[in-house]
């Protein structure tokens, strides 16, 4: 057979086979829109409040007023007690509670710190996490003008009494995602693995279909090899150049890399990912077992790329494993160039790794043909 | 049923495949997210300091960020570029710029100002770094203040309320642990479960068809004949998910706190509702490889819609619809409402009913199958 005859019945088999144009062409497209609905409205809503106030005096009003005018915070109800506040919590109603202890004013008169009890929920870390930036800020800024009333009780001057409140003060700077949006945080790394988990199962289900049926055609296993990887990596060049293209131009998602780099790091990682997919198509005794098999692996990737969660917290056991997959240095690498304006230098580690891969899975994959041509040839 | 039920335990037994998805692999799954998360508690993480002060206040406030322990400060830097670069890089999270004249400035009371630059592309991550800067340098600041207040006052509890009239507690209610394994992986362990019993069910009905023994199979009956097949699945999987609650709660040191029964039925009801839903995608096409494909773009997104780490009441419309065509979601209202809240049984009642509304789809398959066969 000639290269172009392997070539057209490579495609034949590919483009003939639904559940590989569902996944390779209709799972990468409709995921593209369907992935990151969860984030689009982007920042979180206000968040309600409840507020037992127990002191009920001007102060605690005002302290009220101060909490209920942060931008995260609406205090939608007040209630007696704790337990109603509780209830409402555990209802929904609202997704955390201020209690402000009884005799508040007159403890601050008499100089005795009263203790002002913040609760939310923390099984939604992003809810609790909000609510208490915002109460506690407001009730700080209360506790600092309170300290200046203090200090003009005791004959300070005005001037100097609102400077001495504190003694210095931190103001933080929010890089590259300064408005903190789930979309920037998530949706680029999720990408990439999108890119690799579609284009192995893709894969999967031919090197699983070929096996399954036997069909082995007398043809030198580089052609095959040529052949796969032109069709899946001109395919999949495309899927990366509308992700980064399109796709951040649709979300919004700031890009900082130029088109050259992000085209120099995709190619290693398109070339190593069509190479690990041959091979593991080839290790497959039937089409189905492709799909669950990767999609298995999609959540602890995602948890072991050190984008989600800390790469110092991961086991440095899985973050070695994790380094088999072209997605994990994909992800970083992107991330670093794209989000995070990174110069090429900077990435140059995961580049060689993607390259390292890319030699591994090609030798993996001629290895894995080698053999499966034998076990399916005629003369056995 | 019996019969089938039988039956399909040799196929299982006769089939690696088969046997993985029920066994090694949930194992493997769980194992891995668990070890993955195990810490729960971060540590460490790398930052460093610009000091353009050089002063024993600048030295002093280096320490205290350094014996915060979600913190460590991996190098002083001398200028901000240097930093930046690392940050670029991803070397470092953050860095803490002291300004020059800070001690001068504090003691003439000009109140001058840390700059913190956090790379917040890792969202979690700048998050948790934000709050130990925060608590460490006004714990810091206080000091300073009241020391000050003391020289001035010369009376400690004085001072003390000069320099903070008003205390915040924090009370994290529920999962009062404050523990990242607790909140991600009683959410991420059910996610993994229901890509398997949608799967592995898909599986064994496409198997069936693919060596033409749906005759063999169905013979005494659909209805029978249909549980008996799904059976060992429904009892693996409930078994895996109960092993799963078990450890959470019997030998990790949280509490559980409502009802055991409740949750145990919710898992059910959510194995029953997938196996519902992967069947009625089988029985649109009996097409064995195109179903797969379709029930793993079903299941696998799910995490992102949970509502756990993004909460529901943000998401937009269509992704709330999907929340709640996605079973998962109402089982684990119902367990995080049991494990952490303890809420009475009867407020269960709209949870559960939302996973019974899936029920009906049985009745589609089986409709679809009497046709078929």
């Amino acid at each position: 057979m000639s290269f172009l005859e392997v070539l057209k019945f490579e495609f034949k088999s590919i483009f003939t086979n639904a559940p590989i144009i569902m996944t390779i062409i209709g799972g990468v497209i409709l995921y593209s829109f369907f992935y990151p609905q969860p984030y689009i409205n982007e920042v979180v809503k206000t968040l309600k409040v409840s507020v037992v106030d127990l002191d009920k005096s001007e102060l605690s009003r005002k302290l009220i007023y101060s909490i209920n005018s942060t931008p995260q915070i609406e205090v939608s109800r007040q209630d007696m007690s704790s337990t109603d506040a509780k209830q409402a919590l555990i209802e929904k109603k609202i997704s955390g509670i201020i209690i402000i202890p009884a005799h508040f004013k007159k403890d601050i008169a008499l100089h005795v710190s009263p203790t002002i009890a913040v609760g939310a929920d923390s099984n939604y870390f992003l809810v609790y996490g909000s609510i208490l930036e915002g109460a506690i800020k407001s009730i700080l800024t209360q506790s600092a003008g309170i300290k200046v009333t203090n200090l003009l009780l005791q004959n300070t001057p005005l001037k100097m009494a609102k400077k001495s409140y504190t003694p210095y003060s931190l103001k933080t700077i929010y890089l590259f995602n300064p408005d903190m949006s789930y979309t920037y945080y998530i949706v680029p790394a999720v990408f990439i693995l999108i890119l690799q988990q579609t284009m192995l199962i893709g894969l999967g289900i031919l090197g699983g279909f070929y096996n399954e049926f036997k069909k082995t055609y007398n043809a030198p296993i580089w052609m095959k090899i040529s052949s796969r990887t032109l069709i899946f990596g001109t395919l999949f060049f495309t899927h990366m150049l509308f992700y980064f293209g399109f796709s951040f131009e649709f979300y919004h998602i700031p890009h900082l890399a130029s088109a050259y780099d992000i085209i120099t790091l995709g190619v290693p990682f398109i070339l190593a990912t069509v190479f690990l997919g041959i091979f593991f198509g080839g290790l497959l005794k039937n089409q189905e077992s492709a799909t669950p098999a990767i999609v298995l692996t999609s959540l602890p990737l995602v948890f072991s790329a050190g984008f989600v969660w800390p790469k110092e917290a991961v086991p440095e056991l899985i973050t070695y494993f994790s380094l088999f997959f072209p997605c994990t240095p994909a992800m970083q690498g992107f991330l670093k160039l794209n989000q995070m304006g990174a110069s090429f230098d900077g990435v140059l580690v995961q580049y060689g790794l993607l390259w390292l891969q890319t030699v591994l899975y090609l030798l993996l994959a001629i290895y894995v043909l080698r053999r499966n041509k034998y076990k399916h040839s005629p003369h056995q | 049923m019996i019969d089938a039920f039988k039956l399909e335990l040799q196929e299982i037994k006769n089939s690696f495949f088969l046997l993985s998805l029920l066994t090694w692999i949930p194992l493997v799954s769980f194992l891995t997210i668990i070890f993955i998360f195990h810490d729960g508690v971060v540590k460490n993480l790398p930052i460093t300091v610009v000091d353009y002060d050089q002063s024993n206040i600048s030295r002093q406030i280096i320490t205290q960020i350094n014996a915060n322990q979600t913190l460590h400060v991996t190098k002083i830097q001398t200028s901000l570029k240097e930093a930046s670069v690392d940050i670029s890089a991803s070397k470092i999270y953050a860095t803490v710029v002291i300004p020059n004249h800070f001690k001068r400035d504090i003691l003439q009371k000009k109140e001058p100002q840390i700059t913190a630059f956090i790379n917040a592309q890792y969202l979690l991550i700048g998050k948790m770094i934000y709050s130990a800067l925060n608590t460490t340098l006004s714990q810091n600041s206080a000091n300073i203040d009241f020391v000050s207040n003391l020289n001035q006052n010369g009376q400690y509890s004085t001072a003390k309320n000069y320099t903070s009239p008003i205390n915040t507690q924090i009370t994290p209610f529920f999962n009062t642990y404050q523990n990242y394994f607790l909140f991600l992986v009683s959410a991420i362990i059910p996610t993994i479960l229901q890509i398997l019993i949608a799967l592995s069910i898909i599986i064994s009905i496409g198997k069936t068809f693919k060596e033409k023994k749906e005759k063999d199979f169905f013979k005494n009956g659909i209805v029978a004949s249909l549980i008996g097949k799904t059976l060992p699945y429904t009892l693996t999987y409930l078994a895996w998910g109960i092993l799963f609650i078990l450890y959470m709660y019997g030998f990790e040191p949280w509490k559980f706190q409502g009802s055991f029964a409740i949750t145990f039925l919710a898992m059910l009801l959510n194995i029953l509702a997938y196996q519902g839903v992967a069947l009625s995608f089988f029985v649109l096409s009996f097409h064995y490889v195109r179903t797969l494909s379709l029930a793993t773009i079903y299941t696998a997104p799910a995490f992102a819609f949970l509502g756990i780490t993004f909460p529901v009441n943000s998401m937009s419309k269509f992704a709330l619809i999907w929340h709640n065509l996605l079973p998962i979601s109402h089982y684990l209202k119902i367990q995080i409402a049991q494990a952490s809240y303890g809420v009475p049984v009867s407020e269960m009642v709209p949870l559960l009913v939302n996973l019974l509304m899936f029920l009906p789809l049985w009745i589609f398959v089986i409709f679809k199958l009497r046709q078929k066969i």
